[in-house]
């Protein structure tokens, strides 16, 4: 598992809030940065793309629901502008499907295109001095998916005060309701221990991510030494080379 | 039919194309000439430049060397002047088909040129109206078949009313009904309303159902033939030097040659059957 | 993958009072179980919400197979569980928000064809992002084909074996770049139709963009 889909209801309003206004000031930035032309010309490649990601994401690899991001792969082949607004397009198209919360589409994207646009810088400044494409690429997806594993615990972690209210908040809301009295007393119980362990959430995210980052790292290699053999110049290397 | 107006709108000399893996394709030889009217096919083995010329035509692809000019404009720098003349059908739909449903794709080109909504819409159901789309134009198009979505490119083709109509393969890959409709809706718009085509095949019993003019490609570009079919085949006998077997009623009328049965060589089915009746009823008396 | 084609399908060709619902009304009915899901704090509330949404779904007759795609966010909710000192009534809200969340866009996208639910959302999100989310949808189903097709040759010549780990995953990652080429040709193909047909980052629905 090389990331989490954040789904909805668990993260502060304030939090995802942010987390859409940021992305959709990053996307509309973007829309109006790139050239008219340029999009027109790339908006089937940023179609493909995106649909690319959609499909890795809906075939499960291994029975433990791991699936394929390509988010770095596709960061490779867009280039940084257009995989923000892919990552924007793979993070509805997902949450339609249940697969991430649609209120969480914001921090989802924000979180996932990090793994697109480092991947693509990195990719490129170790080409530069490696110039060997599967470590190259392998360095770039596994540092690139780490750092947009800890943006989501990061962006978890800001969210400490809302788990807090919602484990201390049995007995407010909308509706009251009482499984039995023992039962809240055991609540109460709990309550004195019921703090939010982030330590917890961390150690159990970090093997399970590095297990993901290193999938994720093989099969990204794998697939950038598939099309560095047939089409080497979706890569862009020339640059690096002269 | 042939209308011999000899207005040429599509003229290419010589040209030369090189693509990224080194491939040189020449589309040399004869001048690749089509007039106001005709339908015309370019019959040529896979990987000859059939597809290179068509591309070549749409200003797609910039010639090395040569000149292309088409509706008398050179497509690969003007081709806006020209592209609301010219319908294309592509050989996989699939990546051609844009709209969401069948009439959104056929509304596609006339909204996206600034055609206003309402004379769009009437554009869009007199084309859906005359290929008899009416059943399928509310479907999603990725559940239709693969003849549906080769009508319904070429609906969005038509929408634009051009004067000029390429197709590239349009027969790959359909069954002989889908195949039967589409040369009938072909041939009605060329006798009705004059529509110029341009067409690459590669299956040869079809060319005499739906041309008037053919060319014959081999080689990387070779144009080493022009002329009406009739004229080509009874040339060429045996059409394995450009990688194409004779058409089956050719084969067929040899035989029967061979036999002793001379009844010329027909290449249309209903010529066929009306020689052979000949035959039979002065046989009878 | 499959259940993704059949979502589809289902949102085309079944007919239910869902079905007939206006795309409008499905999704502001939407936007209200979000709000509850952010709103409400009892489990009380979300035992209700949870149980209408059920009645609602299997009103829609979605089939039953369809039911366990909104079961997958749980896998991300159980990450959850481990920040807090697994109360059960934290652990409750917390799977009981998830599962509100994804019936509901579950049961949206089953009973309204895509083009409707794009065509919606355009009213308020920019063309250029309709225009990218059409093209997008329309690029999963041409490149569905080309996926199976692989799928199947991969199954058929002993492509995917546990007893060769490394092997297989060679394979499907080069299933994955063939996917990639092909897409990429595609792209360059409708690129190309784009251009002739007079593309201008629009694509309409119903005469709407």
């Amino acid at each position: 598992m090389s990331h989490i889909h954040l789904p909805d209801g668990v993260l502060p309003v304030w939090l995802w809030a942010s987390g859409y206004i940021v992305a959709i000031l990053v996307g509309a930035i973007l829309f109006r940065w790139i050239k008219k032309e340029e999009l027109t010309r790339r908006f089937p490649l940023l179609g493909m793309m995106s649909a690319i990601m959609v499909l890795g994401a809906a075939v499960e690899i291994v029975p433990i629901a791991y699936h394929v991001n390509l988010t770095v792969i596709s960061g490779i082949l867009l280039g940084p502008s257009l995989i923000f607004l892919a990552t924007l397009v793979v993070n509805l198209i997902l949450a339609l499907f249940g697969h991430g919360g649609m209120t969480v589409i914001g921090l989802n994207t924000l979180i996932l295109s990090i793994e697109g646009i480092l991947g693509y810088y990195l990719f490129h400044l170790f080409y530069r001095v490696l110039k060997k494409v599967a470590p190259v690429t392998f360095g770039a997806t596994f540092i690139a998916l780490l750092i947009s594993t800890l943006a989501m615990i990061g962006v978890v972690s800001l969210g400490t005060s809302h788990y807090k209210e919602l484990m201390h908040h049995q007995e407010g809301g909308i509706f009251k309701f009482h499984l039995s009295q023992e039962e809240e007393e055991q609540h109460e119980g709990e309550r004195m221990e019921g703090e939010v362990n982030l330590r917890r959430f961390v150690s159990i995210i970090l093997p399970l991510g590095f297990i993901g980052w290193l999938l994720e790292g093989l099969i990204t290699t794998l697939i950038g030494r598939y099309i560095y053999r047939l089409r080497p110049d979706l890569l862009n290397l020339e640059k690096e080379i002269s | 039919m042939t209308i011999e107006q000899d207005e040429s709108i599509v003229k290419v000399d010589c040209i030369t194309h090189v693509y990224p893996d080194m491939t040189k394709i020449q589309i040399c030889g004869l001048d690749f000439i089509v007039n106001r009217g005709e339908r015309v096919s370019i019959l040529g083995a896979n990987g000859c430049g059939k597809t290179t010329l068509l591309k070549h035509l749409l200003g797609l692809l910039v010639p090395k060397d040569g000149s292309v000019r088409v509706f008398g404009v050179d497509p690969s720098k003007e081709f806006v002047k020209i592209r609301k003349k010219i319908g294309v059908v592509m050989q996989d739909v699939d990546e051609q088909i844009l709209g969401p449903t069948v009439y959104d794709d056929i509304l596609f080109a006339p909204l996206n040129y600034g055609i206003e909504k309402r004379r769009a819409e009437s554009m869009a159901k007199s084309v859906i109206e005359s290929l008899n789309l009416e059943s399928i134009q509310k479907k999603i198009v990725h559940y239709l078949s693969g003849g549906e979505k080769k009508k319904v490119a070429l609906a969005g083709a038509l929408v634009m009313e051009p004067e000029l109509l390429i197709l590239d393969e349009p027969f790959t890959g359909l069954d002989p009904v889908s195949r039967r409709d589409l040369i009938q809706i072909l041939n009605v718009l060329n006798q009705e309303k004059g529509i110029t085509f341009i067409m690459t095949l590669h299956e040869v019993d079809l060319v005499p159902e739906i041309t008037d003019i053919l060319y014959l490609m081999h080689g990387h570009g070779n144009l080493s033939e022009r002329g009406r079919p009739e004229e080509i085949f009874g040339r060429f006998k045996e059409l394995e030097s450009f990688n194409l077997e004779e058409p089956t009623l050719t084969k067929l009328f040899k035989g029967l040659r061979r036999e002793g049965l001379d009844f010329g060589d027909p290449l249309r089915i209903d010529e066929a059957v009306q020689l052979i009746k000949r035959h039979w009823d002065e046989n009878k008396k | 993958m499959i259940q993704l084609s059949y979502l589809d399908y289902l949102a085309v060709e079944r007919n239910s009072f869902f079905h007939r619902l206006s795309p409008e009304v499905k999704i502001i009915g939407m936007i209200f179980v979000l709000l509850a899901i952010v709103v409400l704090k009892s489990l009380f509330g979300f035992f209700l919400l949870y149980g209408i949404l059920l009645t609602f779904f299997f009103l829609s007759r979605i089939p039953f197979r369809i039911f366990s795609l909104t079961l997958y966010p749980l896998i991300f909710a159980v990450l959850f569980i481990f920040i807090s000192s697994f109360q059960i009534h934290f652990i409750l809200l917390i799977f009981l928000k998830v599962l509100c969340g994804s019936i509901g866009v579950v049961l949206l996208l089953a009973t309204t064809p895509y083009p409707l639910i794009f065509s919606t959302l355009g009213r308020v999100l920019p063309s250029p992002f309709v225009t990218a989310l059409f093209l997008t949808y329309r690029s999963i189903f041409i490149l569905l084909n080309i996926l199976e097709e692989t799928q199947h040759a991969l199954y058929l010549r002993g492509g995917f074996q546990w007893r060769h780990p490394w092997r297989s995953l060679i394979n499907i990652s080069n299933a994955f770049g063939h996917l990639i080429i092909k897409g990429i040709d595609a792209s360059e193909k409708m690129n190309e139709s784009l251009m002739l047909r007079g593309f201008k980052n629009k694509i309409y629905y119903r005469g709407r963009s």
